[in-house]
């Protein structure tokens, strides 16, 4: 857990994204390579490593699912590729949907609407999971979550474009 | 990254589009996904009176190659025994079109839907 010990925060899905944001400003600023530009060749080693340590973590823990990954990896949990069909058979409506609708931007912005629901639930869920340890249905619902997170990202990309 | 023309001919072409009925006895419907790329492949296939595959449909969302992986399955899997269909590889459908090695995981989906059709056929049996 050690993205989440360098942010002393507490290891979970649900993070407070704004102390998060806070304390990356300050521990980037605290081991920022220019501050050591007068250092020694082994300070300068270390607060590099720090530093890109620093990001490497705030790209995680910032994001949803890299976040969610991270605590299934940390809690030695494989992540496999199955998908349920049923939840694969409805995704293939919401693309049958969106597909129907393509130029329709009302229906399209109500699709969004609906996606974005289900994608709460999912974050619901999986901070019960996870507080939980019920690392299986965490597995499950992370895999449901990249789906219907990848579908939200295309429908909002075929919003724009009929704006 | 350029598709070689045989994914470009099924992909602005693919054969056997559509879908049979998921609830007849002798048609099989295979649901795979890949969560990586957001990938949804549907695989039916309908056995005839002979144990041979009369027809294959298939309905893909997904980039060129995985829209060509399951097109051109669905054309192998005409006149086969559910046997034969059983032992189509990935590397088959992987060379047939040329895919580049960061398309490969496109033809282990299509076997994939492949399996998934032939298990759901034969828990109706």
């Amino acid at each position: 857990m050690e993205f989440f010990d360098i942010y002393e925060i507490e290891p979970s899905f649900s993070i407070s994204e704004n102390e998060l944001k806070k304390k990356y400003l300050v521990l980037q600023k605290k081991f920022h390579p220019d501050r050591f530009a007068h250092s020694s060749i082994e300070e300068q080693k270390t607060a590099l490593i720090n530093s890109s340590l620093i990001n490497d973590a705030y790209q995680v823990l910032k994001d949803d699912i890299r976040r969610a990954k991270y605590l299934l990896e940390c809690n030695g949990v494989e992540i496999t590729n199955h998908t349920n069909p049923a939840f694969l058979m409805k995704q293939m409506e919401y693309e049958e949907k969106i597909e129907d609708h393509s130029n329709d931007k009302n229906q399209l912005l109500s699709i969004q609407k609906e996606l974005q629901e289900e994608l709460d639930q999912y974050k619901d869920n999986l901070t019960l999971d996870f507080d939980k340890k019920n690392f299986d249905r965490a597995t499950n619902q992370i895999n449901e979550f990249i789906f219907i997170d990848k579908l939200h990202l295309k429908i909002k990309e075929k919003i724009n474009q009929l704006s | 990254m350029a598709y070689s023309d045989k994914v470009l001919d099924h992909y602005e072409n693919p054969r056997n589009v559509g879908s049979l009925d998921k609830d007849d006895p002798n048609v099989g419907t295979g649901m795979v996904g890949a969560p990586a790329c957001g990938d949804v492949m549907k695989l039916q296939i309908k056995l005839g009176e002979n144990g041979i595959i009369e027809d294959a449909k298939f309905k893909t969302y997904g980039c060129g190659s995985a829209i060509a992986s399951s097109s051109l399955v669905t054309e192998m899997l005409k006149g086969k025994t559910l046997d034969e269909a059983e032992s189509i590889k990935n590397s088959a459908i992987a060379e047939e079109l040329a895919l580049p090695p960061v398309k490969i995981h496109c033809s282990v989906l299509a076997e994939d839907a492949i399996k998934a059709a032939i298990e759901d056929l034969k828990s109706k049996k």
